[in-house]
């Protein structure tokens, strides 16, 4: 049987991982599928109905293959596919919106095919992201260092970029989406986390090793489903004084303690409110809704009127019994025959 | 001919003490857990909530007993209200704790095979149990079966209207039991209806 290598489809560079591709886009394919690939790909490319958006000059032009579902290759060295599509939906509502495509991608993708040097091409977030006067220089500096102190890159230093996670074309910060579905963003931030680590084949070749799967690794998490539905990976995977979801935490480091999140001065507050939080103090909204809206959290969702109405009535009561008893046992001692008539 | 009649059978007691110490649990709980601060709780969280956790469903059996007991023996007498001269019945009572107990007046209302509690004892106890407990039970229970509950209500996750519920019927049963342990030394001596709840009370009556 003859084993397919590569497969190159129109606008792809042939075999190759073009720097800034998504790792996490892999799909590791059986051997029938592999058999199969090069008609399903090309079928579907050619069916794909996916509209190009609507862009000026340059951006249009790239669109016109890279909005297409389907377009990607097979790379030999991994044996996945790499997907080279991009919404044009999720582009439009990330945080990238307003950049052309030529404002990170360089002179080899100029014009189709590509030129050679576009394989060479290294993209790297920070370098518009450090270096420019438009960002603030030492967040991205401190984002810097939590990465490198990361478990993700001290494990794969070679291998492991801002793309293992982010996809800079659906891109979204946390602090940008202040009306967003608190779930929605979750689910979203979570799904880069699960894409890896709740699929077995994915995480084994990027890293060789084999994981056991999320529920059993969380078996002593109580309602685990309902924790990732509600509050990111990081939240833990962090650590539990900063609020640098890049120092990514493994399982032995990770915050297991509950009352790290289930108090008042939980984490959840430095870390998946803080932007709404803060928004809040800004608009001088009802304190604490954001904390109130969202998921019920035992520790956490209380409200200052009934804590302290609650300490009040079982402080009046216990101060009310006390004085009564009291007042008992005084008039008792001042007439102790009274009791018997 | 004269009768007697036990006031507080076994299964009373055992049924008693058993809500005791799961209201004492319960309440030690859910207070570590709702004021649940690193460092400096009173029992480690995930302690807490599996106690919590045991503990309710202990009280939980605790009133299906009390229920079912009273419907099938005779103490269910004692949780039927009599309307007519409640108020006045409620005012004597509440004057005898106000005023006379300093006095050294005799209980307005002593036990009789009928009705053992006083009409404070028994509009309090009756609201607790048919009102509190069932309500606690509800709000507690919605933890446990969640995905019964819905997701959203006014806007918020559907389990807030059940958690703030269940800590303000917390925090009043707990407010009563405080005040049901400092009402059972105000009987005929201070020690006397612990004794009665821990070994039993007989009561005779002459029957005409």
């Amino acid at each position: 049987m003859k084993r397919i290598q590569s497969i190159q489809v129109r606008g792809a560079v042939s075999g190759h991982l073009l720097p800034g591709q998504l790792p996490g886009s892999i799909l590791v394919m059986n051997t029938s599928m592999r058999r199969h690939l090069p008609l399903l790909l090309a079928t579907l490319a050619f069916l794909s109905t996916t509209t190009v958006q609507a862009e000026s000059g340059q951006e249009a032009g790239c669109m016109r293959c890279h909005s297409m579902k389907t377009l990607a290759y097979l790379d030999s060295k991994t044996g996945g596919v790499r997907n080279l599509s991009i919404d044009p939906d999720a582009m439009a509502r990330s945080d990238h919106k307003k950049l052309g495509c030529r404002s990170c991608h360089g002179a080899g993708f100029e014009v189709y095919p590509h030129f050679k040097e576009a394989r060479l091409e290294r993209l790297e977030c920070l370098n518009c992201h450090k270096e420019n006067i438009d960002f603030p220089h030492e967040l991205f500096e401190s984002i810097e260092r939590s990465f490198e102190r990361s478990v993700h890159f001290q494990t794969l230093p070679d291998s492991f970029t801002c793309f293992s996670c982010h996809d800079p074309h659906d891109f979204r910060s946390l602090s940008k989406q202040p009306n967003e579905e608190l779930t929605t963003v979750v689910a979203r931030d979570n799904g880069v986390c699960r894409r890896c680590h709740d699929t077995p084949n994915e995480i084994y070749s990027k890293t060789g090793r084999k994981f056991s799967p999320l529920v059993a690794t969380h078996a002593w998490l109580p309602e685990a489903e309902r924790h990732w539905d509600n509050v990111r990976c990081v939240e833990c995977h962090t650590g539990p004084k900063s609020n640098r979801s890049h120092f990514i935490l493994g399982r032995n480091d990770a915050v297991r303690a509950c009352e790290a999140c289930h108090s008042q001065n939980s984490l959840l507050v430095a870390k998946l409110y803080r932007h709404r939080l803060r928004e809040e103090k800004r608009s001088g909204t009802l304190t604490n809704s954001s904390v109130m809206n969202n998921a019920y959290v035992i520790g956490l969702t209380r409200h200052p009127w009934l804590d302290w109405g609650g300490i009040a009535l079982i402080v009046m009561t216990f101060l009310g019994v006390t004085g009564h008893g009291l007042a008992r046992w005084l008039f008792t001692r001042r007439d102790p025959h009274e009791n018997h008539h | 001919m004269k009768t007697t009649i036990e006031l507080y059978p076994t299964w009373i007691r055992v049924w008693h003490w058993s809500n005791a110490l799961s209201f004492l649990i319960l309440i030690a709980t859910g207070f570590s857990m709702h004021f649940a601060t690193p460092g400096a709780y009173l029992i480690p969280f995930n302690t807490a909530r599996l106690l919590h956790n045991f503990f309710g469903i202990v009280l939980v059996c605790g009133w299906l007993i009390f229920v079912f007991g009273n419907l099938r023996g005779t103490n269910g007498i004692h949780y039927r209200l009599r309307l007519t001269g409640l108020f006045r019945r409620l005012l004597t009572q509440a004057l005898f704790y106000g005023v006379g107990i300093f006095r050294g007046a005799h209980h307005p209302f002593p036990a009789t095979r009928d009705a053992k509690f006083n009409p404070l004892q028994q509009v309090t106890y009756w609201g607790v149990m048919f009102g509190a407990i069932p309500l606690l039970i509800l709000s507690g229970l919605a933890f446990f079966f969640h995905d019964w509950i819905p997701e959203q209500v006014l806007g918020m996750d559907g389990l807030m209207i059940s958690g703030v519920l269940h800590y303000v019927i917390g925090v009043f049963l707990t407010a009563f039991m405080i005040g049901h342990i400092y009402l059972a030394t105000a009987g005929e001596t201070v020690f006397g209806e612990f004794k009665k709840m821990l070994f039993g009370a007989t009561l005779t009556e002459e029957k005409s």
